[in-house]
């Protein structure tokens, strides 16, 4: 504990003969720390985010796409299956034991017009489920319901990023009417934003919501690109993922379309950003080597500075190792200062960047950051210090 | 003493010092050279990227032009995908009407689709080009053994395929092994009639020209029941008039479709959202990797700090041998700023070795412009870093130096 606290005791006063040496070497780590810490929260962050977006969407949600997603070729092509689902296929899935809601939608981008403004937005044509398994509420008016679809009542209803667009303020374009192709729509309901889009989740702030049979002349065929389906509990979801699949393999070939769930897109949207994290984070390590490199530096000089200090050191009964010792702990030190300071400015960038980006620091990066910054001390000092106990005590005292 | 003189002793008097202090030099070095290395690095993968994507677009010439379903570039880029999830798709009737154009040399119709490819047995998955003998002419591609199909053969619906090397190598035991046999496509069997030349390119994530396998579109009619295609691709008659060639194209295609279900695009539109993509992600990467040589910086500033102490005496004694203040400034800035274009120029070395090395898997390529970069960053690193420490050494009065110790 003693030589603990001389050790403590003598970098002190090393370092405030020092201070703006001091201060520099720790500055190199303090910004190597700081940059990967900015970085990996920004990881975290988006991963939270994303984490969010999807839950936000509904849960146990299942999506029938065409072609294979997640097969074993990734290539464009399985996209290109060129299938589209019909009518038949979502009733008889909706009679599946399990599945709590469905709602197909069939999404085309489409130019609509109102008193003369226009602005291209997707048309998405689909049936009143969609609202309640996608948790999506109207904040202005009311979204539309199992009826007005049966009725095929031209009704819409409109995501808030395209109200937006087309009236300025939303609240005004309740039951106003929105031209898509010649034909008009009245507008019932504008969507509470969802946010996102972007990170692999749809847009729901952007569509134009159309119950399928209202709009012969944009899907003639009543055809769908999608068809989303809830299941009433976690445990059935494997249950109604076969049941479905086995049914629509009855009219298509199993290349042709896949059964995914939303969870399996958020792992692979999440899985891809945390490569690009790693990568990002990797290469601002590399400015915490060369901080690294300025700590080992600086311990050379300070151990030439030193050397008759280390030689009556030596002299008086100071052991290779008290000397090592002294002078590993000086660059861990250094290190360390270095590595606490960067964490409290990244933490303060997070604070206040958190309100603009999804960052979040957690305890790991904490812990990380701590550890990366007292291992950089121990083995960027280890040689200078080495080279400080090796020295004989005899030619130390001698050394000018 | 003239100036090149009073110059060559600066850089003399420099130089000894460094060496003196080999270790502290070297360590200084180290922090620039990394940094320039990485930076270096980063900006030669990314550019090597870039001419690798825009070799792959040139190589499909100048004049093409390409027809797809959605608007592209509205709608926050989703357009496209919302027009292929829609399942929008052009007709036959549609190239028809567009090979009436004078300006177009060449339509070829396009469908796509991973299918299995079997051949005695053994099947792989690749991706089927359905389309018209054009196609060949239209993406360079060049016969490597047998022949190509032709007109006829596409009138005729003849159930010919050729194979691209990748299918013909894996299939069978050579790729010349493969011509005239039969493969087996979705579930109808197709008479490999040809094997394309070896084209290279792709690995890791970017997939090979050389996997694909290509069939005429009027014999495909099992795989594609309802004559559709994805995209259409048009070959201008010229590359200058190309801009009148589009308008060409939208006038008829607007006669049965609306103006937001199909985009005309050519290449340097393509070529250039693209590179726009790769020019922010460098730039990011290029300006994390640019933190190291901020804390290289940090490093000489520290260094010439204990420098400037070190030799207190020297300098008293040079201003007492008449050095002005300004010699004493230029002196210390030039051994900061030779520090550190020294590792500029070792950083740029090691990141000329690192492309040549990474080259084997994937492309890389430093340019002038790097270079100059390179030497110009290292350098105005030294003069930043160094003018403080400069500035103190000539601010101290001989006397005072002197006795300093």
């Amino acid at each position: 504990m003693g030589i603990l606290l001389s050790i403590i005791r003598t970098s002190l006063w090393d370092f405030s003969r020092n201070l703006l040496r001091t201060f520099l070497t720790s500055l190199g780590i303090l910004i190597g720390v700081s940059s990967v810490i900015l970085l990996v929260s920004l990881g975290v962050g988006l991963k939270n985010y994303i984490g969010d977006q999807f839950e936000n969407l509904g849960s146990n949600i299942l999506i029938v796409m065409p072609g294979q997603i997640f097969g074993n070729s990734m290539s464009q092509g399985g996209n290109f299956s060129g299938i589209t689902f019909t009518e038949k296929d979502f009733l008889n899935i909706a009679k599946i034991k399990g599945i709590k809601a469905v709602a197909p939608a069939y999404v085309k981008t489409v130019t609509a017009a109102f008193e003369g403004k226009t602005e291209i937005g997707s048309y998405y044509g689909t049936t009143a489920d969609i609202f309640s398994m996608r948790n999506l509420e109207a904040e202005y008016g009311e979204v539309f319901l199992p009826g007005d679809v049966s009725k095929r009542k031209k009704i819409m209803v409109l995501g808030p990023k395209i109200a937006e667009k087309l009236f300025g303020n939303k609240e005004d374009a309740v039951g106003k009417t929105v031209k898509i192709d010649e034909q008009g729509f009245r507008v019932t309901g504008i969507l509470r934003s969802k946010g996102g889009g972007g990170f692999g989740g749809p847009d729901f702030d952007s569509f134009l919501y159309i119950p399928y049979k209202s709009s012969p002349k944009i899907n003639q065929e009543k055809k769908f690109s999608v068809i989303n389906f809830q299941a009433d509990k976690e445990s059935a979801i494997e249950k109604t993922k076969d049941s479905v699949t086995a049914l629509l393999e009855k009219t298509y070939d199993e290349e042709d379309f896949s059964v995914i769930e939303q969870s399996q897109i958020q792992e692979t949207v999440t899985s891809i950003f945390a490569i690009l994290n790693s990568v990002l984070v990797a290469i601002a390590a590399i400015s915490l080597v060369v901080g690294g490199i300025g700590i080992m530096n600086i311990m050379y000089i300070t151990v030439t500075e030193r050397i008759r200090e280390i030689g009556i050191r030596r002299a008086m009964g100071a052991t290779r190792n008290n000397i090592l010792m002294q002078f590993l702990f000086e660059a861990v030190f250094l290190s360390t200062i270095g590595g606490s300071f960067g964490l409290l400015l990244s933490y303060l960038i997070v604070l206040i960047g958190s309100r603009f980006f999804p960052l979040a620091i957690d305890v790991m990066s904490v812990a990380a950051a701590l550890t990366v910054s007292t291992s950089i001390g121990v083995v960027f000092g280890v040689l200078p210090a080495r080279k400080a106990a090796l020295l004989s005590p005899v030619e130390a005292i001698r050394y000018e | 003493m003239n100036k090149f003189k009073t110059l060559s002793t600066i850089i003399k008097n420099s130089v000894a010092d460094l060496i003196r202090n080999k270790l502290r030099s070297f360590l200084t070095m180290l922090g620039i050279i990394i940094g320039i290395a990485s930076v270096i690095l980063l900006i030669s993968l990314g550019l090597g990227l870039k001419m690798y994507i825009q070799e792959q677009f040139e190589s499909l010439g100048s004049n093409l032009v390409m027809i797809m379903p959605g608007k592209m570039m509205s709608g926050g880029g989703a357009g496209y995908q919302t027009a292929m999830m829609s399942g929008f798709k052009f007709e036959e009737k549609d190239i028809l009407s567009l090979q009436k154009l004078d300006s177009l040399s060449a339509v070829v119709p396009v469908f796509s689709r991973v299918l299995d490819i079997a051949s005695d047995g053994d099947n792989k998955i690749y991706e089927t080009i359905i389309s018209n003998e054009e196609i060949f002419d239209i993406m360079n591609m060049e016969i490597g053994y047998g022949r190509l199909f032709r007109k006829n053969d596409v009138i005729k619906r003849k159930k010919f395929a050729v194979l691209g090397f990748g299918p013909a190598e894996k299939l069978f035991s050579s790729p010349e092994a493969a011509l005239n046999k039969n493969v087996k496509i979705g579930d109808q069997a197709y008479k490999v009639i040809g094997v394309l030349e070896k084209k290279g390119g792709g690995g890791g994530a970017i997939p090979s020209i050389d996997d694909h396998v290509f069939i005429p579109h009027t014999s495909a009619i099992s795989i594609n029941p309802g004559k559709k295609f994805m995209a259409i691709y048009a070959k201008a008659e010229n590359e200058i008039d190309i801009e009148e060639t589009k308008k060409d194209i939208e006038e008829v295609m607007l006669k049965k479709y609306s103006e937001d279900d199909f985009s005309v695009s050519d290449q340097k539109e393509l070529l250039s959202s693209i590179n726009s993509i790769f020019d922010i992600i460098s730039l990011v990467l290029t300006g994390i990797a640019a933190i190291s040589l901020v804390v290289g910086g940090i490093g000489i500033l520290n260094i010439m700090y204990v420098s400037v102490v070190e030799r207190t005496k020297e300098i008293g004694i040079r201003r007492a041998y008449g050095a002005t203040r300004r010699d004493i400034l230029v002196l210390f800035l030039t051994e900061s700023a030779l520090l550190s274009v020294a590792g500029g120029f070792i950083g740029l070395v090691i990141a000329q070795l690192g492309v040549l090395a990474i080259r084997q898997f994937f492309p890389a390529y430093i340019d002038l412009n790097s270079i100059i970069l390179a030497l110009t960053v290292s350098w105005s690193v030294g003069l930043i870093f160094g003018v403080l420490p400069a500035i103190q050494a000539s601010k101290l009065t001989p006397i005072e130096a002197i006795r300093r110790d």
